[in-house]
């Protein structure tokens, strides 16, 4: 039996720096990320960090001050019509849907990237399927909700997808049942060997989806993290533990750090992996004596490690 | 990729643009055509009241005053504030994202407001007959020349959309307007204007434009060479201005 092995593409970010010379701002201090095929790629940071920046600049629609992008060894600087051919965007606001209907608005770009026919109403209607929005499809794009408006934007950007796919905060005000939707769309264009890559601030949704997670702090690259490659006993476990009086102080666990609320009667310990086994003995003993009402135990998470990395 | 394939995906990209313009203004140009009637009418009989005595010469001025009027109202008053609008609400900063050419972008757009106005000539034409009495060219020198006119004043109104920021566009729109409206020799002759102020018409594209369209459309004058290069040179200076805005990048 044949077993078929997907050619991996990659989008090189080298040496990138851009700087906006109106505000004086660092916007990309010497980027170099190398962007796989067939991965969700999280790309993460407070506002200004330079993420939008660095989408910009794939798409060509800013040009870097120094450094180059290439894809199959073409650079999408020199060559903005290559980079307009293989890139779609999703931009950070809606796209524009005033005067045009949800279905108009895909139809369009359908028509844009070349699919007309059948071909076009098979993947119009596969698109409003799999977003679950085609109850929407005759409405004016101008009065769908922000979140409708949204998936029509995301919905834009994806069909007949380009080689390259950039999305800039898809889920924003987007419904949790949707907003998995869309995680899943993502999910079938990366194992359709597209390279996606998410700005998103919902970190939950990062470790919940994404394979790989980039951090940019004030331009600059802080973390570069494959999430499966994370190993649980390199992890940080947090136990939180919500009490009906107060436990004896004395008799705490070891710990990394431990921090309690008085108002709330809840404990919160930040354990290493081989600081476990004690703090959960210790646990049990107090749940045996009935003091403790509920409690939880989880690694803990990227927002814990992106306060740190970024000192906040 | 061959070149027959490439420019057939290009040609099908382009008309692609067009439609999904003219689906988003698919309630604005309608307006827009009504508007210039209503000009054209207003114009025609409207100018007509302040002359006591019409004389034929008065009337080719009035009647081709309405035309040149109505595509300088199409080209540089509302197609900017159009273009202005959706420099604005994100349009341009999508359409620059797509895999279109910038050429398509403007070309596109140039082409929907030339659609736009045609309704406008030619009702400014059957209200000049109507009113006046007086006889139209219909012929490939005219045609030609109305769509130079045309086009020209469009691409001017882009390139005031591009390179202005929004207020400005729209006060410089506003000052265009009422200065053909009432310090150009556009609805009557150029005697009587001061010398100074025809010389700036010289450089300037509107009276060369009422020119062109009343020796062509009325054959009231010879067709000047001077007038279609005045023209032709303001058409492609706003062309490469807006080409060059549209290019840009950060």
């Amino acid at each position: 039996m044949k077993t078929e092995t997907k050619k991996i593409y990659t989008l090189k970010i080298e040496n990138i720096n851009k700087c906006y010379k109106k505000s004086r701002v660092k916007a990309n201090i010497n980027l170099n990320i190398n962007f796989k095929s067939g991965q969700i790629i999280a790309l993460i940071g407070h506002n200004g960090a330079g993420k939008t920046t660095l989408l910009n600049q794939i798409c060509g629609n800013v040009k870097p001050d120094s450094g180059n992008i290439t894809y199959n060894d073409i650079s999408l600087v020199k060559n903005s019509k290559y980079a307009r051919d293989i890139v779609a965007t999703m931009p950070q606001f809606h796209a524009p849907l005033a005067g045009v209907t949800l279905r108009q608005a895909i139809n369009s770009i359908l028509y844009i990237k070349v699919v007309s026919g059948d071909e076009a109403k098979k993947q119009l209607d596969n698109i409003l399927k799999e977003l679950d929005i085609h109850q929407w499809k005759k409405i004016s794009g101008d009065k769908l909700s922000g979140g409708l408006q949204r998936l029509t934007s995301f919905a834009m950007t994806v069909v007949a997808p380009s080689p390259i796919i950039l999305l800039d905060e898809p889920t924003n005000d987007v419904d949790p049942v949707r907003r998995k939707l869309i995680w899943k769309y993502i999910q079938k264009l990366a194992n359709s060997n597209h390279v996606v890559i998410v700005i998103t601030h919902n970190l939950l949704e990062v470790e919940q989806y994404a394979d790989r997670y980039i951090l940019l702090h004030k331009g600059e690259m802080v973390a570069d993290t494959v999430i499966n490659e994370i190993k649980l006993e390199d992890s940080i476990m947090k136990l939180c533990i919500d009490t009906s009086d107060n436990l004896d102080i004395a008799s705490y666990p070891e710990a990394i750090d431990v921090q309690f609320n008085k108002e709330m009667h809840q404990i919160i310990f930040k354990l290493s992996y081989y600081q476990v086994m004690k703090a959960i003995e210790w646990l049990f003993s107090y749940i045996a004596l009935g003091h403790v009402i509920r409690y939880s135990l989880v690694r803990e998470n990227l927002d814990s490690m992106y306060r740190g990395l970024v000192n906040e | 990729m061959n070149k027959e394939i490439k420019k057939n995906i290009s040609a099908i990209q382009f008309w692609g643009l067009i439609k999904w313009s003219l689906t988003r203004n698919k309630y604005l140009i309608p307006a827009f055509c009504l508007i210039q009637v209503i000009l054209a009418f207003a114009i025609v009989y409207g100018f007509a009241l302040m002359n006591p005595v019409i004389d034929y010469q008065s009337s080719v001025y009035m009647a081709s005053g309405a035309l040149v009027l109505g595509i300088i109202a199409v080209g540089c008053v509302l197609a900017p504030q159009i273009i202005s609008d959706s420099r604005q609400n994100g349009i341009l900063a999508y359409q620059r994202t797509l895999p279109v050419s910038r050429v398509s972008i403007i070309l596109a757009d140039v082409i929907i407001w030339s659609i736009a106005a045609i309704p406008g000539i030619v009702m400014s034409c059957l209200a000049g007959i109507i009113r006046f009495d007086i006889e139209v060219n219909v012929n490939i020198i005219s045609i030609v020349i109305i769509l130079i006119c045309l086009i020209s004043m469009i691409l001017i109104g882009f390139g005031v959309a591009y390179f202005f920021p929004p207020n400005a566009t729209s006060l410089c729109t506003q000052v265009i307007m009422i200065g053909a409206l009432l310090f150009s020799p556009i609805t009557y002759p150029a005697d009587r204007l001061p010398d100074w102020v025809l010389k700036i018409h010289d450089f300037l594209p509107f009276v060369a434009a009422s020119d062109l369209i009343r020796a062509s459309v009325f054959d009231l004058q010879e067709i000047y060479v001077s007038d279609l290069i005045v023209i032709l040179l303001w058409a492609t200076i706003a062309f490469v201005t807006s080409l060059k805005i549209v290019s840009k990048k950060e």
